[in-house]
C-alpha cells in the first residue's frame, strides 16, 4: 500500500479522467437535443 | 364479497388439487426432497448430533429448497397447458390469487405433515414445545406461501423460470427465515412463548406485508 | 454554460474531499488509516439505497402511467444503483479485511443488509433479462420492485437491533456502529455524501437525456 499520498493522487488522476469523460458525454447529449 | 367470489376461489382450488392428485408431480417432488435430504444428513452424521439451532435450521433449509423446486411451477403448468387465458376470464384476479395461494399453502402443509415425523426420527429431535413449533411452522408455510405465489405469477411469462424463481424469491424470503428459524429454536429449546415472542410477531407481520402487497400487485402481474 | 460550470463545480468539491481525505487525520484512531475509506464507502451504500427509492418511485408511476420513459427511469437507476451497491460490497470487503482479517462475515448486520440489496438488484435485473415480450417486462419488474421493497428496510434497520441482542458482546459490531465524528472529519464526509449524492443524480439524468433523445429519433424514423 502505497503513502497516503500516493492514494490520493492516484484518486485524484482516476476522478479527474472519469470527469472528463463526463463533460464529454454530457456535451454531446447536450448537441443531440439540440440538434432534434 | 359476494359468495361468488369464494365459490370461484374454491374452484380454482379444486382444480388444482384434482390436476395435482393425478399427476403428484409437486407431491412427489416436495416428498422425496425432503425424504431424501433428512436420510442424507442423517446417515452422514452417524452417531453424531446436530446442535438445537443446526436442527431449527435444518427444518427450514428443507422446507425452502423443496418449495423452490415444487412451487416454482404453480403459474407456469397453466401457461404450459395454455389454460392461462381461459383463467383469466374465468374470474377476478383476486379469485385466482386466492385460490393459488390456499393451495401453495396446502402443498406444503402436506408437506410438513409428512417431513415432521421424519424429521424427529431421523434427527432425534425432541420437541418440548409442539404448540410453539406447529404454530411457527404453520406462520412459516403462510408467510412462504404469500411470498412464493406472486413471485410463480412473475415467472411464469419468463424465459429461464425455475433458476429465476429461486433468484427471486431468495432476498424475499430472507426476513422469513430468520423469524422462522428462529420461533423453531425457540419451541426446540423450550424457550417458551416468550422466548419465540419477537420471531412469532414478525412471522405474522411478514405473512401480512406479504399477502397484502401481493393482493395489490398481483393485478398488474397477471393482466399487465 | 452554466451546467458546466455546475460539473466543474462538482469536481472541485470532490476533488477537495479527495485531498483532504487523504491529508487530514484518519476518521477512527482505533482503526487507523483503513477509517479513511468511510469516506467514499458509506456514500456508495447511501447511493445504493437512494438509487433503490427512485427506481421505486419510477416503477410506482409507470404501473400507473404505462410510459415507456418511467420504465426506463427506473431501470436506469436500478442499473446505477447495482453500480453503487457492488462499490460498496468490495470497499466494505477490503476494509473487513484489513480491519477485522476477514473479507466477509455475516455476524456484521451491515454487511448483510449490502448483500440482501445486491440480491434484490441482482434479482430485478436478471428478471428484466428474463422476459421477452417489452410490454410484460416494464410492468413485471416494476412489480418485483414494489415487492421486493419491504424486505430492504427490514434489513438496514431491524435485523441489527435483533443481531444485537443475538451477539451482545461482539465488538465487531459496536465497533462499527458509530465512529465519533469531530472535528474535520464531519464536513469531508458530508461533503462526500453531497457531492457524491449529486454525481448519482448527474448520472441519471444523463441516461434519462440520452434516452429521451434516442426515443425522439426513433419516432421520427
Amino acid at each position: 500500500m502505497g503513502s497516503n499520498y500516493t492514494v490520493m493522487f492516484a484518486n485524484l488522476v482516476i476522478w479527474a479522467g472519469i470527469f472528463l469523460f463526463l463533460f464529454r458525454l454530457d456535451k454531446k447529449v447536450s448537441d443531440l437535443e439540440k440538434r432534434k | 364479497m359476494s359468495s361468488g367470489w369464494t365459490t370461484k376461489a374454491l374452484a380454482v382450488l379444486a382444480k388444482d388439487i384434482r390436476t395435482e392428485l393425478r399427476t403428484r408431480y409437486s407431491l412427489n417432488a416436495l416428498f422425496m426432497f425432503a425424504f431424501t435430504t433428512l436420510v442424507v444428513v442423517s446417515f452422514s452424521l452417524g452417531q453424531l448430533s446436530l446442535g438445537v439451532q443446526v436442527l431449527s435450521a435444518l427444518y427450514w433449509i428443507i422446507i425452502f429448497f423443496a418449495s423452490m423446486s415444487a412451487l416454482s411451477g404453480v403459474f407456469v403448468k397453466e401457461e404450459d397447458a395454455k389454460t392461462a387465458q381461459t383463467l383469466r376470464l374465468f374470474a377476478r384476479p383476486s379469485v385466482i390469487y386466492a385460490g393459488k395461494l390456499i393451495y401453495n399453502m396446502l402443498l406444503l402443509t402436506i408437506l410438513c405433515v409428512l417431513l415432521t415425523p421424519l424429521y424427529v426420527v431421523f434427527m432425534n429431535v425432541t420437541v418440548p414445545d409442539w404448540p410453539l413449533f406447529l404454530v411457527v411452522t404453520l406462520l412459516g408455510i403462510i408467510g412462504l406461501s404469500g411470498a412464493t405465489t406472486i413471485i410463480g405469477a412473475i415467472v411464469a411469462k419468463a424465459n429461464v423460470r425455475g433458476a429465476l424463481f429461486a433468484v427471486l424469491s431468495f432476498p424475499v424470503l430472507l426476513p422469513l427465515l430468520v423469524a422462522a428459524i428462529g420461533g423453531t429454536n425457540a419451541a426446540l429449546v423450550g424457550a417458551g412463548w416468550a422466548g419465540a415472542e419477537n420471531h412469532v410477531k414478525l412471522l405474522v407481520a411478514y405473512a401480512v406485508i406479504m399477502i397484502t402487497s401481493s393482493t395489490v400487485l398481483f393485478d398488474f402481474v397477471w393482466n399487465g | 454554460m452554466v451546467r458546466r460550470y455546475l460539473q466543474i463545480g462538482l469536481f472541485v468539491l470532490l476533488a477537495g474531499v479527495i485531498y483532504f481525505s487523504f491529508t487530514m487525520p484518519a476518521p477512527q484512531q482505533m482503526i487507523g488509516e483503513a477509517s479513511r475509506i468511510f469516506y467514499y464507502h458509506i456514500p456508495m451504500a447511501w447511493l445504493t439505497v437512494v438509487a433503490y427509492a427512485v427506481n421505486l418511485i419510477y416503477a410506482i408511476r409507470f404501473l400507473k402511467t404505462r410510459s415507456e420513459l418511467d420504465d426506463f427511469r427506473s431501470l436506469w437507476s436500478a442499473e446505477l444503483g447495482t453500480m453503487f451497491c457492488v462499490l460498496a460490497t468490495i470497499s466494505g470487503s477490503l476494509f473487513a479485511k484489513v480491519t477485522w482479517g476477514v473479507y466477509w462475515t455475516w455476524s456484521e448486520p451491515r454487511m448483510l443488509s449490502i448483500f440482501i440489496l445486491l440480491l434484490v438488484y441482482g434479482a430485478y435485473l436478471s428478471l428484466r433479462a428474463a422476459i421477452p415480450t417489452p410490454e410484460r417486462k416494464g410492468v413485471i419488474s416494476a412489480a418485483y420492485s414494489i415487492f421486493a421493497f419491504p424486505t430492504v428496510p427490514f434489513f438496514i434497520f431491524i435485523m441489527p437491533r435483533m443481531m444485537q441482542s443475538l451477539h451482545p458482546a461482539d465488538s465487531v459490531v459496536d465497533k462499527n456502529l458509530h465512529f465519533t465524528m469531530g472535528g474535520t472529519v464531519l464536513p469531508i464526509f458530508l461533503v462526500s455524501l453531497f457531492s457524491f449524492t449529486v454525481l448519482y443524480f448527474w448520472l441519471l439524468g444523463l441516461g434519462i437525456r440520452l434516452h429521451k433523445v434516442r426515443l425522439a429519433r426513433s419516432e421520427e424514423a
